[in-house]
């Protein structure tokens, strides 16, 4: 290419403007591509250079003695730029590692300190209220308050703890999945069971269609995702605001969907909420931020998708798209239908 | 004649685990028997011959699984194990061995009263001589004899194995039960790895007997274990 340039720009007497051109275009080629190519590059400079300005033209032989000194020159500058360009580049990788390193140690520090902080709380509280009812001096309602207040911050480091080590083990590999043809309204029925209680008083709005196949799953971990998302769902909306579980058959598997009426995802934040570790900020009562990265970990290991987009009206819609491969095998001997 | 309170046996190897099931079964009547790893388990179950035992997998001498086989080889009485979370596989083992139930660690207070009740209510059942014909539960009922079904009233047409299936889960009510189990008892040993059969038949059950499949008021799932037909609904 840089032939074509100079020849078209130079003629064949400027041989110094030429020399220009295609020392520039090692430079280009070293610093875009590693030190192979930019090696080539001068190689084929040289020659290009030889053949096509050095007279005699056309030919690699080389007549004047002048011409020798200037091609020697040519060719170890040449070779000089792609060692130094090499060298530029090799430093600014090096710069950006020890950037990266630098972030993902203040990251990870702060990680640590940010949830220390979250198991450290709900200690402190049950501490505290544990070491209260140990005195005398306080009154049967306060008592149980105090003892309802164990009980719950109890609850919630045992859900902490469980992400955390949810979390671990699925970026440890030590997750065995273990799936089987399952019909999906068993899992959804088995994660909204859990929450019984905590769904009084709303609205939960179940549509499975009719045509739903048996998905190949696991069922302890699929759980484990829908309750992940109910959990979100719970605690980020108003009490007694509708959720929504919606489940349709489409070619090679199925999607799931879980929304909700609260404050939806914050625009540009639909990726990033996918992240360990990342929280709403602003709201009170959020976990550590794991919950949805390890959605996110167990629909990958199913060989799904996740993604979240907001809702006309307001509030978050989880999108789960979960393959189905293969057939399920048949059953052999029919039931007859008749009355028993 | 005065009810004697059942004797339960607690099999279990933290001090603290021990102190909470202390408090809350005696403050419920119920009367104590305490071991503190598999041998004395063993021991202690052979000399007091317990109402039921509470057995927890993660004992420091023998596998959980191991005591609950040697249990079994001469004792009918209930066992329930305690796991922690995550481990389905010794949970099915030992319901597979010969285990009632099971709690997954940390449970609560009214979690471990309620599958007692049920584990004991069950032994006193197996051990009448003349067993019951009807049995209820909220507004379902089958009738053994007649090999009826009803909910809410109205007769409810089953075919032969979702009858099958339903009896088992009635006459089991509030208990889990594996897939296994229900494998077995209902298409036979042959089956019991066939657990597409038994999915397929609970759909259909469900869709017969539940208003919504996804918030099932009888026929409860445990993922990765079985089902349990509620009994307190």
């Amino acid at each position: 290419m840089a032939t074509a340039i100079s020849r078209a720009a130079f003629g064949p007497r400027q041989l110094a403007d030429a020399a220009m051109v295609y020392l520039l275009s090692i430079v280009l080629v070293s610093l875009r591509a590693g030190y192979g190519p930019s090696l080539l590059a001068a190689v084929l400079s040289v020659l290009c250079f030889d053949f096509f300005f050095i007279p005699p033209l056309y030919t690699f032989a080389i007549r004047d003695l002048s011409h020798v000194v200037t091609f020697a020159v040519m060719s170890s500058v040449a070779l000089l730029i792609s060692g130094l360009t090499q060298r530029v580049r090799a430093q600014a990788r090096a710069a950006q590692r020890a950037q990266l390193q630098m972030d993902t140690e203040q990251m990870r520090s702060s990680l640590l300190s940010s949830v220390s902080h979250d198991l450290r709380t709900p200690l402190a509280v049950v501490t505290g209220a544990a070491s209260s009812l140990l005195e005398d001096e306080i009154d049967a309602a306060t008592r149980r308050e105090l003892t309802e207040t164990i009980l719950q911050e109890a609850q919630r480091l045992d859900l902490l703890v469980r992400n955390l080590l949810d979390m671990t083990r699925l970026e440890a590999g030590a997750v065995r999945i273990n799936k089987e043809w399952q019909p999906l309204e068993e899992v959804i029925g088995s994660a909204l069971d859990r929450f019984e209680e905590a769904l009084t008083g709303r609205a939960v709005l179940t549509e499975l269609a009719a045509d739903l196949p048996l998905v190949p799953l696991d069922a302890v971990l699929i759980q484990q995702l829908l309750v992940n998302l109910l959990e979100n769902a719970l605690k980020y909306t108003k009490a007694g605001s509708p959720i929504e579980l919606r489940a349709r058959a489409r070619p090679g598997g199925v999607d799931i969907v879980v929304a909700d009426r609260g404050p939806g995802i914050r625009p540009g934040e639909e990726q990033r909420v996918f992240d360990k570790f990342y929280r709403v900020r602003g709201v009170e009562g959020g976990g550590v931020g794991l919950g949805l990265a390890i959605c996110k970990g167990i629909v990958m290991a199913h060989g799904g998708q996740i993604f979240v987009v907001n809702r006309a009206g307001g509030g978050a819609e989880f999108h789960i798209s979960l393959p189905i491969d293969g057939e399920p095998p048949a059953l052999e001997a029919p039931d007859p239908v008749q009355k028993v | 004649m005065t009810e004697v309170m059942p004797l339960l046996l607690v099999v279990e190897d933290d001090a603290q685990m021990r102190k909470f099931l202390r408090a809350s079964l005696t403050s419920h009547g119920y009367r104590l028997v305490e071991a503190v790893n598999g041998e004395e388990g063993l021991t202690r179950a052979a000399s007091y011959n317990p109402d039921l035992v509470l057995l927890d997998l993660g004992l420091p001498d023998i596998d959980g699984l191991v005591v609950t086989k040697r249990l079994r080889e001469w004792a009918s009485a209930p066992i329930i194990v305690i796991s922690a979370r995550g481990q389905e596989e010794d949970k099915i083992n030992a319901l597979d061995a010969g285990a009632d139930d099971y709690l997954t660690k940390p449970f609560g207070t009214g979690e471990l009263l309620a599958r007692i009740r049920v584990a004991l209510r069950h032994a006193a059942r197996t051990r009448q001589e003349r067993s019951e014909p009807i049995l209820t539960v909220g507004e379902l009922s089958i009738d053994l004899d007649k090999r009826a079904v009803h909910l809410a009233g109205r007769e409810v047409h089953l075919t032969p194995i979702e009858y099958k299936l339903l009896a088992t889960l009635l006459k089991n009510a509030g208990k889990v039960l594996t897939h296994r189990q229900l494998l077995k008892e209902v298409w036979g040993p042959g089956y019991v790895d066939n657990t597409q059969y038994l999915r397929v038949y609970m759909v259909q059950l469900r869709h017969k007997l539940e208003l919504d499949a996804t918030r099932p008021r009888y026929l409860l799932t445990e993922p990765g274990v079985g089902y349990r037909l509620k009994s307190e609904v």
